[in-house]
Order: structure tokens, then sequence, then C-alpha cells
């Protein structure tokens, strides 16, 4: 539970419809969804079902057609856009499927990038992206460009600067998706390890392996959360 | 080579878009660029139309120091002893009235000392040339007149050699006609008659005169002699004439250069300006193209690995690419001629009318040759380094990965194409700055008289007519008095010549009570004028009193000094009531009676030079230009001015009648014209440069999409984003700046006696130009930055 007693997220009938071409797609429809702080939650579903547009509501990535998003119990649907970079910036932590570290800029500088935007001090960014690579054992590699990394390595730095910002939440859509298993292991490894330290986390996955990490695991289906299982329901 | 020409062909069809960009842009450097060379190879690099052209030399009788100078006509009696040269020639132009054939006319003239057309080897369409017979002393009168006179005031008669002509009141016997091919002295307007130079009195009297240096002299190389030989030679007589005539011709000097030379010399700075401007131009073009191959290059990779792995050797697909940019540039070229044949007429039109030969200019069949020379040497430039750059992909690689990354060769390779496209627009831009300073500084120059609201005509008085100064000095009176009573006429005023018009006259002096040395040199330039002359032409009266009717002929001889020539010549002291001996009209010595400001003669540019007055009817010429001012519009009452003349002698026929604003334009004309070219230059290459760097990076933020969605994913704003454009904008700018202000320091230096009143390095322009050119620099990144702000950040989830 947040400090004053609401959750940390939650979703009051949200929709999300595109128009593409005079064609409308319901990619949500009528979503209600609460994340507690500390809480590890993950979403699952068939492809086209809606998770990532899900996720990319939850980071403000994207603004829902209709409904309510209280942030930390502040409504956060209709900000303005800087407004929302502001957010994403200091509250959400991402982790993408493609590890989207940015290839021109070493393993130090792509966790840093976010901190950048916060016109933080450098003294203290240093402090805080040292800290973040060694959490995730990537310390050692901060000067190297993501092109020399594996790809396990690149997801781990991604986690890094996902981290490094101490956000309300982590949000992973499909972390592992383009990992060998081991690789795949180690990063969950590293957000169970995560979470146990308090983080919050929400992430999409296809691998019911992976989504038993979670305390909590949704269902999602053609834009509906179809079905919420606790750890020990699906333990049974 | 059918097949890849082909290939090209059908590649260009399926992107019309890309290819009419490429087209606009090549065609526009290559049209600017034939036009200009069209020019620089008319004026200054096609032989002159005469046999034998690079065998005739300029014999010049220069005062040490000056450029160019004129001999007198028994210097050129003298320079004929020469065994290296033959067929010395002097000549010099002025005007006579031709009557008895239809309206009264003013003509252009040239007089000789003998045979020109020998000289030049050109042959007459009809009759023979002068003889020495004929350019003697007391000969009869004779002269040689143009085709196109021959056709227009004689009915193209073939008898017409052997008939007579009246001018300047008296018969000429025509000895022959000169065909349309032949035309000399090369100036803007066709001569349309040749005649001895003892044709006029004053002609005659200025003819005997050792000290009279106003003949430009011309001779052929001897056969078996060199120029240099000549040149000793000739230099040698000037020596001993330098010598044996100390009184006039110790401060001088003969030179010979080459007649070519001696023509084209005044122009070749300001046209190879201006074709190393167009030249910058057209190097722009091609960077700009060469980027926009680049990125499509990058857009074809798959097909051309493909070609690779089909077993294209590389030389191949180097020739492939080399072809379709060669078949772009040949469309450009096309094009690009097409555009010079207007932008020529546009160039010639807007020209200064001295530019000798420019009028002759055409886009012929050498100019022809040289753009499509230039459009398939532009291809291969461009073409090059995206073919290279093509051929070095491996195949394997790009075959394998669905994603390409930004090439980081490629986009270097882009990056300092548009940093060198910046460069040289600042080296075009500060290069228009300095000229177009130039241009201002001249136009704001105090000319000394006001212009406004004047009115000027030349009038010439045949000797026939008007054969002493009595005559002369009535119908000058009657002339002032004439135009004085036009209404809207203020005042009506007349000197012997006007400044800025063209026709100047020095006269030495001598200040009484001085010993004279002969290596001084007392001149100053000359005008005989009216008594209200300071008055209509707005000349400020310093010091004194200016002439009154009263100053006549019959008066005390009187004298009236400029400025500098009062400061000069009496330092210190009060310049009135001195006495002083002028060159002309052996008066005797005349007392200085006033000091008015200093008036610019010949040039905007020219130094404050000693200048003198005299009263007209005290020192009458049988030629002199009239000046009204006007109440208002000048224009409007120039047909009255003409109207009063016929009034006076129906034989005189009026001349050009023009205002001194037109002359005061016209002494800019040739500034404005290089500025103005030089400017637009600038512009275009300013303009490509924007559009080089606006390409580079819209493809730039197009390629980082991904990355910028990402950045956006995790926070950034707007103006962060917008920065990260506009940081690599500013990045290619300053580069581009400062390789550019380095090399316009150093190059503008070669422009310097162009400018005027500002230096090759002048801060402040340079200081303006980049300033212009960084804002070009941020308009252009204004859209991609924009474009990279819209990018969805969404676009960082959608693995791909
Ligand atoms: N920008 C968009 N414009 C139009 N339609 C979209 C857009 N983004 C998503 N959709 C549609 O919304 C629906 C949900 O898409 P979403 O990406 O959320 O699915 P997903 O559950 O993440 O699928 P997957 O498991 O394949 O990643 C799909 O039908 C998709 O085509
Ligand atoms: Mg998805």
């Amino acid at each position: 539970m947040a400090e004053n007693g609401q959750p940390l997220i939650k979703l009051d009938g949200v929709t999300k419809v595109f128009f593409t071409d005079e064609v409308e797609t319901h990619a949500l429809s009528g979503i209600h969804l609460q994340i507690d702080k500390g809480e590890y939650v993950s979403i699952a579903g068939p492809s086209g079902c809606g998770k990532s547009t899900l996720l990319s509501i939850l980071g403000l990535l994207d603004s829902p057609t209709e409904g309510q998003y209280f942030l930390n119990g502040r409504p956060v649907a209709e900000l303005p856009a800087s407004e929302r970079a502001r957010v994403r910036n200091r509250e959400i932590g991402f982790i993408f499927q493609s590890f989207n570290l940015i290839g021109d800029l070493t393993v130090f500088e792509n966790v840093e990038l976010p901190l950048t935007y916060r016109g933080m001090k450098s003294a203290e960014r240093r402090q805080r992206v040292e800290a973040a690579l060694e959490r995730v054992g990537m310390a050692h590699r901060a000067k190297h460009l993501p092109s020399q990394l594996s790809g396990g390595q690149q997801q781990r730095v991604a986690v890094a600067r996902a981290v490094a910002g101490e956000p309300l939440i982590l949000l992973a859509d499909e972390p592992t998706g383009n990992l060998d298993s081991r690789s795949g292991e180690a990063v969950m490894d590293l957000l169970r390890e995560l979470h146990r330290g308090g983080a919050t986390i929400c992430m999409v996955t296809h691998d019911p392996r992976y989504a038993r990490h979670a305390d909590r695991s949704i269902h999602v289906f053609d834009g509906r959360v179809v079905e919420e299982q606790t750890e020990m329901a699906v333990t049974e | 080579m059918i097949t890849d020409l082909r290939q090209a062909f059908r590649l260009l069809l399926t992107a019309p878009g890309f290819t009419s960009l490429v087209v606009a842009v090549l065609a526009i450097g290559i049209g600017a660029t034939t036009v200009i060379f069209s020019i620089v190879d008319g004026v200054l690099l096609r032989p002159l139309p005469f046999a034998d052209a690079e065998r005739l030399i300029a014999i010049q009788s220069v005062t040490r120091g000056d450029d160019d100078g004129t001999a007198s006509v028994p210097d050129v009696i003298d320079l004929k002893a020469a065994r290296t040269v033959q067929d010395v020639v002097g000549y010099t132009g002025g005007s006579v009235i031709l009557t008895g054939r239809g309206e009264a006319a003013t003509l252009l003239t040239t007089f000789v000392t003998g045979d020109l057309m020998a000289t030049l080897g050109a042959p007459l369409l009809r009759g023979r040339s002068f003889a020495d017979a004929d350019v003697r002393p007391g000969a009869a009168p004779t002269a040689v007149i143009a085709e196109h006179l021959w056709r227009e005031r004689f009915g193209a008669d073939a008898a017409v050699v052997g008939g007579t002509a009246t001018i300047e009141g008296q018969a000429c016997t025509i000895i022959g006609v000169a065909p349309e091919t032949f035309d000399f002295p090369i100036q803007s307007k066709r001569v349309d008659v040749w005649l001895p130079i003892a044709t006029t009195q004053i002609g005659a009297q200025l003819a005997s005169q050792r000290g009279a240096h106003f003949v430009h002299t011309i001779a052929r190389l001897a056969p078996g002699a060199s120029a240099e030989q000549a040149a000793a030679e000739l230099g040698a007589i000037g020596e001993r004439l330098a010598r044996e005539f100390p009184k006039s011709n110790a401060a001088r000097l003969v030179r010979v250069v080459p007649l070519q030379e001696r023509i084209v010399r005044q122009h070749r700075l300001a046209l190879t300006v201006l074709l190393g401007a167009v030249g910058a131009v057209l190097l722009i073009a091609c960077a700009n193209v060469a980027n926009l191959l680049l990125t499509r290059g990058v857009g074809r990779r798959r097909e051309l690995a493909i070609r690779a792995a089909l077993g294209a050797g590389r030389g191949r697909i180097v020739r492939q690419l080399l072809v379709e940019s060669v078949v772009l540039s040949a469309i450009a070229g096309a094009v690009g001629v097409l555009l010079s044949l207007w932008g020529l007429a546009a160039v010639v039109a807007a020209s200064p009318v001295d530019i000798p030969r420019l009028h002759d200019v055409r886009i012929d069949r050498g100019v022809l040759a040289f753009a499509a020379l230039l459009s398939a040497a532009t291809g291969i430039a461009f073409g090059m380094i995206p073919a290279f750059q093509a051929s070095r992909l491996d195949a394997g690689e790009t075959l394998k990965g669905t994603t390409i990354a930004a090439d980081p060769r490629g986009v270097r390779t882009r990056q300092i194409l548009v940093a060198s496209e910046v460069a040289i627009s600042l080296l075009l831009l500060a290069g228009a700055g300095l000229l177009g300073r130039t241009l201002l500084n001249l136009q704001r120059v105090d000319v000394g008289f006001a212009a406004e609201r004047t009115l000027a005509m030349e009038i010439s008085l045949p000797d026939t007519r008007y054969p002493n100064d009595p005559a002369r000095i009535a119908f000058y009176r009657r002339t002032i008095d004439a135009l004085r009573s036009i209404p809207g006429v203020r005042s009506a005023a007349a000197g012997s010549t006007l400044p800025l018009t063209g026709n100047d006259m020095g006269i030495g002096f001598r200040v009484e009570g001085r010993p004279v040395r002969d290596e001084d040199h007392t001149n100053a330039a000359y005008h005989a004028v009216s008594p209200d002359y300071f008055s209509t032409m707005g000349i400020r009266l310093v010091r004194g009193r200016a002439f009154t009717a009263r100053d006549d002929e019959q008066a005390p001889p009187v004298l009236v000094v400029s400025e500098t020539l009062a400061r000069t010549y009496f330092p210190g002291e009060d310049a009135i009531g001195k006495r002083v001996t002028i060159g002309y009209h052996n008066s005797g010595p005349r007392e200085v009676i006033g000091v008015v400001a200093d008036v610019k003669e010949s040039e905007l540019s020219e130094k404050a030079q000693p200048e003198m007055y005299a009263p007209f009817p005290q020192t009458p010429w049988p030629f002199f230009s009239v000046v009204v001012r006007t109440e208002r519009d000048p224009a409007a009452r120039a047909a009255a001015l003409r109207a009063a003349i016929v009034r006076l002698d129906p034989e005189q026929p009026p001349g050009d009648v023009q205002t001194l604003t037109h002359y005061v334009r016209l002494a800019t004309a040739q500034p404005r014209f290089t500025a103005t070219l030089a400017s637009a230059f600038a512009a275009i290459a300013t303009l490509l440069a924007g559009l080089g760097i606006y390409g580079v990076l819209a493809y730039g933020v197009a390629q980082r999409r991904r990355e910028i969605g990402i950045r956006l994913a995790l926070g950034a704003q707007p103006g962060d984003v917008r920065r990260l454009v506009m940081t690599q904008a500013a990045a290619l700018g300053a580069a581009g700046l400062g390789a550019g202000l380095a090399g316009a320091l150093l190059l503008t230096r070669a422009l310097s006696s162009l400018l005027f009143g500002v230096t090759a390095s002048d801060p402040t322009t340079f200081g303006a130009v980049s300033l212009l050119l960084m804002a070009v620099v941020v308009a252009a990144a204004y859209l991609p930055a924009r474009r990279a702000t819209r990018v969805d950040p969404m676009i960082a989830l959608r693995a791909d």
C-alpha cells in the first residue's frame, strides 16, 4: 500500500481504441486494475490481446481513450505531454523486450541517460549509475558499447537503467523475449531479487515459468482482464 | 552498358520526385556555371576577332605608377621607328556631326593617326583604308564609314566610295566601308565612322603637341620579333623621349602589353571572381546531390547486396551506379543549358554597358561542349562517393540482418559534405557581403554636386559653322539663355565637361612666382564653365566668389580652384588672390577668386584630385555640355531641352539627354553588377547548403526514430529531443563556419582591388554573414527537430 493507504496503481474502466484507416481497434475494453506497492504482477495473454497497450498506458507512453488512471493516488490520464514525460522519467522504469540501449552511448551513459533528463548533478548521477550497475553485475562493463555485450548482458544493463532512477514501479514487456533460456533465467532472477528488495514490478510475459515468479498473474483476453490468480492459486 | 543505361532510366522513372530534385539542384549549378563561363570565354578567353590577334600589342605611355596611359601623336610618330613592331597606329574616341543625310546625327567616331585596319589585319567591305597621305596635317578630309552607317544613311549605295559626306560641316571623301564584323575599338557601342585625327581643328591642334597625351597606341609585332624584344626596343625609345622632351615626357615610360590583355584587364578580376563563385555553387550542388544519392544508397543496399550475391563484381556495381549518376547529370546538363540561355540574356541585360564584347557572348558550340563536359564531370564527381561506398558493402551481412543500422562511415561522409557546403557558402556570402558593402559605400560617396533634378546634354560645335571663339561663345550664350527660359527649368549652366559623364580633361598649370620643375606633376582636372555652373550643379562655394557674367572675354582672367588643389598647392596659405597660368588659351596668369568643394571627376572611388574652373568665354571649347536644374521631374523636360537646341541651330543634332543621376548610377554599374551576381550565387549556395543540412538532419531523425522514441520513453522532454537535433545542426554549422571563415580570410584578399571603403577581412561583414548562415542552419534544423519531438515513444515497446 502507498503511504496514504491508496494502491500504487489504479485503473478504472480504462479503454483504448485505435483508429486507423477508418478501422477501430478496441485494444482495451474497460480494464479495472490495482497494483499495490511492493507487488510483483505478471500479465499474460495471447498475441494481440492488448498486453503491450496496457503496459504503455501504465507507463504513460499512451493515454486511455476512456477511464481513469491513478498513479500513487494522482490522476494521470490527462496530463499534458511534458508532465507525462516528467512522470515517466521519475516514477517509471521501463524494461523492453529488445533492450533498447542506445548504440552510440556506452553502458554507463545509457544508464545515466534518464538521470540527465532530471537535471541531476553529475556527481550524484555517477554514484547512482555505479550503484545500479553494481546491482546488475555489470559494473566492469561500464565503458563498453552495447554492441560489445551479449543479449543477456544488454538486458541487465537495461534493468540497471530502469532502476537507477529509483522509480515507483518497473514495467517490463517480455523482458526475456529476445533471450536464450539461460540469459532469460538470469534476468528473471535479477527481477526477483529487486522485488525482494522492495521494488514494485509489472511484467508482461508469455512464459508460464516466469509468470510463476510473480505474486499475482493477470490474464488478458481480447482487451479484457479475464482472470486473476495469486501465486498460491497457481501453485496448487 | 546498354543494360546499365536502361536500368538507370528505369530507376530514375520509378522515383520521379527524387529525380526531379536532383535534376533541379544540378541544373541550377550547371546553368549558372554555363552562363558565367560563356561570358568569361567570350570576354576574356576568346582571341580578338582579328588576324593573328595574339601578335597585336598595346603600347602604353604611362606616368610612373599608373596602370594605363595614352601617348601624344608626336610620340606615336617616334615609336614608328621601332623595328620589332609594324603598323604602329594611335587612336582616340570622339564624336562628330553628320548632316545632309536625313536628320543631323551625332556619330560615334574613332580618330586615327594611320591605317588602323591594316594594323588589325581587317579587310574592308568596300574601298580602302587611310594611306599616309590621308592622315598628314592639311590633307583633304577622308572617312571610312561603318557598314551599318552605310546601310542606314547611305542606302547601301554601291557607289558610296568616292562620294562625300558632310561631317562637322565639311565635305569628307568616303574612301572605304568597314564590314559589320570589324569593330574597333571594342566597346559597348559600335563605332560609326573612322576619321584622321586632324579632321577637326582641335584634333589638328592637339596632334601637333608633344605634351598632349591623348591617343591609345596599338601595333603588330614584326615577323620574327617577340613581345619581349618589342618591349625592350619601345621602352628604350620611351627613355630617349623622356630625355629629349623632359617637359612633357620626363615622368613617362613606354610599356607593352598584349592588346587583348589591355582590353579585358579591367574586367578580368571581377569575372574571374564570379567564375570562382559560380564554380563554388556547382560544387555545393554536387555535394548536395552526392548526399541525396548516399541517402538513397542506404535504401538500395539490399538491392545492391543481391546483385553482389548474384556475382556482380565491385567494378560492375560502381559502373552501374556511375552510369546512373551520369544519366542524371546529363539530364540536368540539358536543363541547365536551357536555363543558361535565359540566364545569359538576363545577365547581359543587367550588366553595366562597358564590358567589352559582352553583347557578343553566345551559348555557342564551344560553350555547349563545356556544358557537356561539365555535366559529365559533375555526374562522376557526385556519383563517385556513393558508388564506392555502396561497393564496399558486405553482401552477406546486408542480407542476413533484417534491421539496418546507420552506417557510421556513410553518416560521417554526409556530415563532411554538408559542413563543406556550409564552408563554401560562407566563403561566397563573405565575398558577396564585401562587394555589397563596397557598393553601399560607393553609393554613399559624396560626389560633390547635387545630381537630383538635373538634365545634361552634350553639344559639339563643328569647326565649319563655328570656326572661331566669338562664334562659339555666341552660341554658348544663346544656348544658356534659351534653356533658362524653358518652363520648369530653375537654372541653366554649361561646362566643357561634366563630372562622371565619362569625359574629363586634365590640363597642366603653373603657379606664378614658383620655379618650374619638369618632374612636377602640376596637372589638374579642368572645366570651362558658365557663371551659374556652381549653383546649378550644386557645387559648394567654400571661399571667395563664383564667376559672374562680368567675367567675360574682356575681363581680367580668373580661376576657381577646388579645395584639394588649394590645400595641395597653397598649403597654409590662402589660395585666393594667387596667380596661376594654365596650359590652354595663352591668356596669361589668372587670379584665383574662389575655392569650391571637391567633385568626383570620373570614378566614385577616386581620391580627391586638384580641379580648376575658368569662365567659358575666357577659355572657350568647340564642345560643351549643358546642365539644367528643374523644378520637378527632370525627365519631363528632356524633350523641351532637345527642341530648344534644334530651334537655335537646326543643323545641330541634339545629343543624348540624361539626368546626372543616371551618370552617378552608371558609376556604380560595374560594382553593382559584380555584387548582384555574387549575391545571387551566394544566395543559391546558402539555399542549397540549407537544403543539404535539412536533408542530413531529416535523414538522421528518420534513422534515429527508434533511439528518439526510447529517449522519450525514458522521460526526455520535447526540448531535450529538439536539442539533440539542434546540437547536431550546430556542430555541422560550426565546423562549416570555422572552415569557411579560415578559407574566406585567405580568399577574400584576392578581392581587395574590387573593394572600396571596406577591408578584405572586415569583421562586421564576416560577423554578419556568419550569423546569417547560422540562422539558415537553425532554420534548416527546425523541421527535423520538430519531427523528432513528434516521434511516438510507443515505438520503444514495439519489438522488431
Ligand atoms: N498504434 C496502434 N495503432 C493501431 N492499432 C494498434 C496500435 N497498437 C496496437 N494496436 C492493436 O491493438 C491490439 C493490441 O495490441 P498489443 O500490441 O497491445 O498486443 P499484445 O498483447 O502486446 O500482443 P503481442 O503479444 O503480440 O505483443 C492489436 O490488435 C494491435 O493490432
Ligand atoms: Mg506486445
